[in-house]
């Protein structure tokens, strides 16, 4: 059958198990995934550059979407745990020269147990009252930071060296595309088959309602615990390749503000949703990058081009939020659709 | 109806044709954005880069940036350029962040011709920066960086990077040679609780014990803090002989100097040194009568100075260009004097290669610059090692002398 089916028929659990449902989906994930193969054989070190931070965001903000938007519990120390997974990665990699595949995933460890040792208050405390401990926690770290010289390169911070694997360094904005895009889609299918698990349910029955997901014999401790676990874990990652990327990282690539934006990732593209995550993370790193390219061909003062930049990307938000308050993953939900029904669509 | 839709174009052919044209598009999407990268502005021309931030913070500083280099580029095309050729300076927009700083460098960076020199002002932008230029563009650009970071400072290891001004180490060391002469003994230190408050700290630390000098503590006040009473109190019970502030712009500083006037330390009781980002009119205006008798440095001159050839002919360009601006802030000439490096570099090149240019600006000794700021000496990759010591009084900044900032 080459067409959208109307209805979801399946005759099997493993039909009914699957992620992609139709072939033309199928087909269409494929020819994307060539697409980005084929990226840094055509596409300049801007472009890959872009586009490694975008991979690098969506690993962070589906790490943010887990904890806030399946589980309901907001952080402002996302920042953090990031750092600790880019200070983790570097730490081992420099002082005890351990190799990009250990340190790695140490980094989402180290990140994963910080979390779960923030997120110990989240039973007491939620809401508000939580933004403000894991805020705290932001301060703190940063205050770790600039006092731990010995380990931490204090203020000047810490210079690390590309990530190689099997004897491939992944050290130019091409190479490490493909390290980067294997990461997003090992994080993203993680994600995805998560909230098809029991853990993954229990996050949304505790956002949904605690008192209610405690009484149908979820433990909510245990679950939040690992909400922050795995937020923290993918965070850990996050910073881990930001480092390898960067090579050299301080304390001021750690800021609040970098909290703020990954929260205002997964509201613009939707709280709840893998594919928000990703379409968030694209919004929020593309959208001030084409401001930009097309500010370059006008000539104006420079500082009120900017300002200007800034303005029509606030507005922007404004607009998709307007359009479609659950985010740009509903947007895209809705143009689906249509277009299943195109041309009787109503 | 329906029936007339459904001849004119089926479900399939329309799925085929939407393939075709999205696939078509991703595949060339690359392809057509790296055209619309691919603009050459001619051969006529040298291009600069100021990456700064224009929006989210600091923005005084960046826009002061790209106004300043960008007219002493202009005036310097008024005369007809270098070698025949146009100066021409593109400004980008780091945000005050490291990641939207090296996608904006890497988007000036896709572009032919590339710029040859960068003015730039943030420490973290500039340590990821350096690693791009040093692995991919070695030779080819010459960083010259206003931060003063001591870390950003290393000739050997970063060979295209210049420390635009005096480190802040070389800062700290040129005060507590002005404490020693002012003769006291025991000095607290009040400085900023980050990278910046900390820059010079090591220095200080080796520094003072070989100029007699005891630092009887170190006290922390936030840069922006509004109540700095705790603060205050603490070297009122100190006690100390001088005070020396660092790591602030001028609003935390103008409220140390004034609430300690409340409590009985004023400046021209207990001297109060401050390091050049808090030495300006801003301090002055925020600190009013407490401020008067502060002593402060800068490795430039100000604006008001116009009986400096340097200072005057930035003045009379800014009255034929701007006629309705009557002052320029300190930030701004620091850029003027940046690009002067880059002008002189431009000149002396042999060839305009980014290793000819950084060859060339390596070969500047003990250029004047018309008084605007102490003699440069570029072979160590950073401005001078002297700062002009400054004491304000009758609501100006008034010099005093030059003073060495180098090792003791």
């Amino acid at each position: 059958m080459s067409h959208w089916p109307v209805g979801i028929y399946k005759t099997n659990y493993s039909s009914d198990e699957a992620i992609f449902h139709t072939k033309f989906v199928k087909s269409w994930v494929i020819l994307f995934l060539v697409f980005l193969i084929v990226l840094p054989l055509i596409a300049n070190d801007y472009i890959l550059y872009v586009s490694n931070l975008i991979g690098i965001s969506i690993i962070g903000a589906i790490g943010m979407n887990i904890l806030t938007g399946f589980t309901g519990l907001i952080s402002l120390g996302h920042a953090a745990f990031i750092g600790i997974g880019a200070y983790t990665s570097a730490i081992l990699s420099t002082k005890l020269g351990v190799p990009f595949f250990i340190a790695l995933p140490a980094a989402g460890l180290i990140s994963a147990i910080s979390g779960m040792i923030i997120g110990i208050p989240s039973l007491r405390v939620k809401g508000l009252y939580l933004l403000i401990a894991t805020l705290a926690f932001q301060i703190i770290f940063e205050y770790f930071l600039f006092h731990s010289t010995p380990l931490t390169g204090g203020p000047q911070g810490i210079g690390i060296k590309s990530a190689t694997l099997f004897g491939i360094s992944f050290s130019s904005e091409g190479s490490f595309f493909y390290l980067n895009l294997v990461m997003v889609v090992l994080s993203l299918l993680f994600a995805k088959n998560l909230f098809r698990t029991n853990i993954g349910r229990s996050f949304i029955a505790i956002r949904d309602r605690d008192i209610a997901a405690e009484i149908v014999g979820i433990n909510v401790f245990k679950t939040k615990l690992i909400a922050f676990g795995l937020s923290s874990f993918y965070a850990g990652i996050t910073g881990s390749l930001w480092a390898y990327h960067v090579n050299s990282i301080s304390p001021e690539h750690f800021p609040l503000w970098l909290s703020i934006r990954y929260i205002a990732m997964i509201i613009i593209g939707g709280l709840g949703s893998i594919i928000g995550s990703v379409f968030g993370a694209i919004f929020v790193i593309v959208i001030p990058e084409i401001l930009s390219v097309f500010a370059s061909f006008v000539d104006i003062n420079p500082g009120i081009l900017s300002s200007l930049q800034q303005m029509v990307f606030g507005i922007l938000i404004i607009v998709f939020l307007i359009v479609e308050p659950d985010g740009l993953a509903e947007l895209w939900k809705r143009i689906k659709e249509y277009w299943k029904l195109w041309p009787y669509s109503y | 109806m329906d029936e007339k839709i459904r001849s004119m174009v089926t479900r399939r052919e329309f799925m085929k044709t939407t393939t075709v044209i999205a696939g078509g598009l991703a595949v060339g999407a690359p392809g057509i954005l790296r055209n619309a990268f691919a603009q050459d502005s001619g051969g006529g021309t040298i291009k600069a880069l100021a990456l700064c931030p224009l929006t989210r913070a600091i923005t005084w500083f960046g826009e002061a940036v790209a106004q300043g280099t960008g007219d002493y580029f202009k005036m310097i095309n008024e005369q007809g350029g270098i070698k025949g050729k146009k100066l021409e300076l593109e400004v980008a927009d780091s945000q005050y962040l490291v990641d939207v700083g090296i996608a904006q460098f890497r988007r000036v960076m896709a572009k032919d011709p590339k710029p040859q020199i960068i003015f730039s002002g943030e420490t973290g932008l500039t340590k990821a920066i350096t690693r791009i230029i040093e692995e991919e563009f070695p030779g080819q650009v010459v960083y010259l960086g206003l931060s003063q970071s001591v870390e950003l400072w290393a000739p050997k290891k970063h060979p295209y990077n210049f420390v635009m001004g005096p480190t802040y180490p070389d800062e700290a060391r040129a005060c507590f040679r002005w404490i020693k002469e002012l003769g006291a003994k025991k000095v607290v230190v009040v400085r900023s609780d980050g990278a910046w408050g900390l820059d010079p700290m090591e220095a200080i630390r080796e520094a003072a014990p070989k100029l007699g000098i005891n630092i009887i503590e170190e006290v922390v006040a936030k840069v922006g803090e509004v109540d700095v009473t705790s603060q205050v109190l603490r070297i009122k019970k100190l006690n100390p002989d001088c005070v020396f502030l660092h790591g602030y712009l001028h609003e935390t500083p103008a409220r140390i100097v004034k609430t300690m006037a409340e409590y009985g330390m004023s400046a021209k009781k207990t001297p109060i040194v401050l390091t050049s980002w808090s030495t300006n009119k801003k301090f002055i205006d925020s600190a009013g009568e407490a401020g008067e008798g502060v002593y402060g440095i800068n490795h430039v001159h100000y604006w008001w100075e116009q009986d400096r050839p340097g200072i005057k002919q930035m003045v009379d360009f800014n009255q034929k260009h701007y006629p309705n601006v009557d002052y320029r802030i300190v930030d701004y000439i620091r850029a003027w004097l940046c690009a002067i490096v880059a002008v002189e570099g431009l000149k002396r090149a042999n060839v305009l290669t980014g290793e000819g240019i950084k060859s060339a600006i390596e070969s500047i000794i003990d250029m004047e610059t018309g008084g605007l700021s102490p003699k440069l000496n570029l072979k160590e990759h950073k401005l001078t090692e002297y700062t002009t010591l400054y004491q304000v009084k009758g609501k100006r900044l008034v010099p005093i002398k030059d003073v060495y900032g180098g090792p003791i």
